[in-house]
């Protein structure tokens, strides 16, 4: 038989049936196996496991520290480090006489660490910060004419401010004719900013800006 | 058939002891294991009371009936207790264990099952070799399958 993790209420049942027919943990005389699974248990055990009561009982009589032994804990015990390879030893070890449990034991083993794991794997989950969703955008922003103050046109797109919108360089792009483009960079949060709005906002210096269009499109 | 013994140590007592607990008592008492009588006097009281309970109950216990009952109150007392007479092994352990011995060799293994805590019990106190002496071991071992 195996028992699982004695922080868990099913691995100090565990433990209370290990316990019904035994005195100690190991052997015939208490040993610092029983104090090593005593610290594993922390807590005082209920009267619903009465074994593990009397046994907690009594080995708290003594001094722990002067008990014989090898303080560790027997291969039974299964420890949040190596669950798998001690319930798989304890069930080679008992084929031959434990003809009944082990299977049933082995599987709620094999539940319990998958829960084990499942929670670690979400725990992970949510440690790690979400991913911001950013893109690089490169605008074109065309004047109505020669006649245009670039310079105030590129401070007036500039002025406009949302959260999750930051402007980046910019330079003037001759079209022909002396008529010059904006080209500027901005970097955006995609949950927080709409290209089409920022567009609109652009437009609606309708003085200085003829027409706006996306020159470059870019997921960071 | 111990009703009267004199033990050399207590030559000089007029008196013999007399009486299955006391002569335990003293046998203990005067041996290299007088350890076996607890010094704390509540545990001393106890082991008292179970040689009286030796005595009075146990030694009736061949008889089936009288068996049940013996190994029901042993087993609620050993329910919540290690040894008898709480967390020291006493003379008291040791008396049963020999008084218990041959009626504990007939049980069967859902007997055995029945009286759980006596059965963890005596598995326990027998695993001396000292104290077993040429007595047999009695098997334990496949209990856990009927749990």
């Amino acid at each position: 038989m195996a028992v699982g993790d004695l922080k868990t209420d099913k691995g100090v049942e565990d433990l209370n049936t290990y316990l019904a027919d035994r005195s100690y943990i190991d052997g015939w005389q208490p040993t610092q196996a029983d104090v090593a699974v005593l610290e594993a248990l922390g807590k005082v055990p209920t009267s619903s496991n009465p074994h593990v009561l009397r046994w907690h009982n009594h080995i708290k009589s003594y001094d722990l520290k002067s008990l014989p032994g090898e303080k560790k804990t027997p291969s039974i015990f299964s420890t949040a480090t190596a669950p798998t390879s001690s319930t798989a030893k304890a069930s080679e070890d008992d084929d031959d006489l434990d003809l009944f449990g082990s299977d049933e034991e082995e599987d709620a083993e094999a539940a319990k660490i998958r829960e084990e794991r499942l929670k670690a794997y979400a725990e992970k989950k949510s440690k790690k910060p979400a991913v911001i969703a950013k893109s690089s955008i490169v605008l074109d922003v065309k004047s109505w004419g020669d006649e245009t103050d670039m310079k105030e046109m590129e401070n007036a797109v500039r002025s406009i401010q949302m959260d999750g919108l930051v402007w980046g360089a910019s330079k003037l792009v001759p079209v022909g004719y002396g008529i010059n483009k904006l080209q500027i960079m901005c970097v955006i949060e995609d949950e927080k900013v709409s290209v089409d709005l920022l567009i609109e906002q652009i437009q609606e210096f309708e003085d200085l800006v003829q027409s706006v269009d996306i020159a470059s499109f870019n997921k960071i | 058939m111990f009703q009267i013994i004199l033990i050399p140590e207590c030559g000089k007592n007029t008196l013999p002891i007399q009486g299955f607990s006391t002569i335990i008592q003293a046998l203990v008492a005067s041996s290299k294991c007088s350890n076996m009588l607890c010094s704390e006097k509540e545990v001393q009281a106890l082991t008292q009371q179970w040689l009286e309970y030796v005595t009075v109950c146990v030694n009736h216990a061949d008889l089936p009936v009288n068996a049940k009952r013996v190994f029901n109150e042993l087993n609620t007392v050993l329910k919540d207790v290690t040894y008898i007479t709480g967390t020291e092994k006493t003379i008291a352990d040791v008396t049963l264990y020999y008084v218990l011995h041959s009626i504990m060799k007939e049980l069967s293994g859902q007997e055995k099952i029945q009286y759980i805590h006596l059965s963890r019990w005596f598995d326990n106190i027998q695993q001396e070799e000292k104290l077993r002496q040429d007595l047999d071991l009695i098997s334990f071992n496949l209990l856990h399958i009927f749990l």
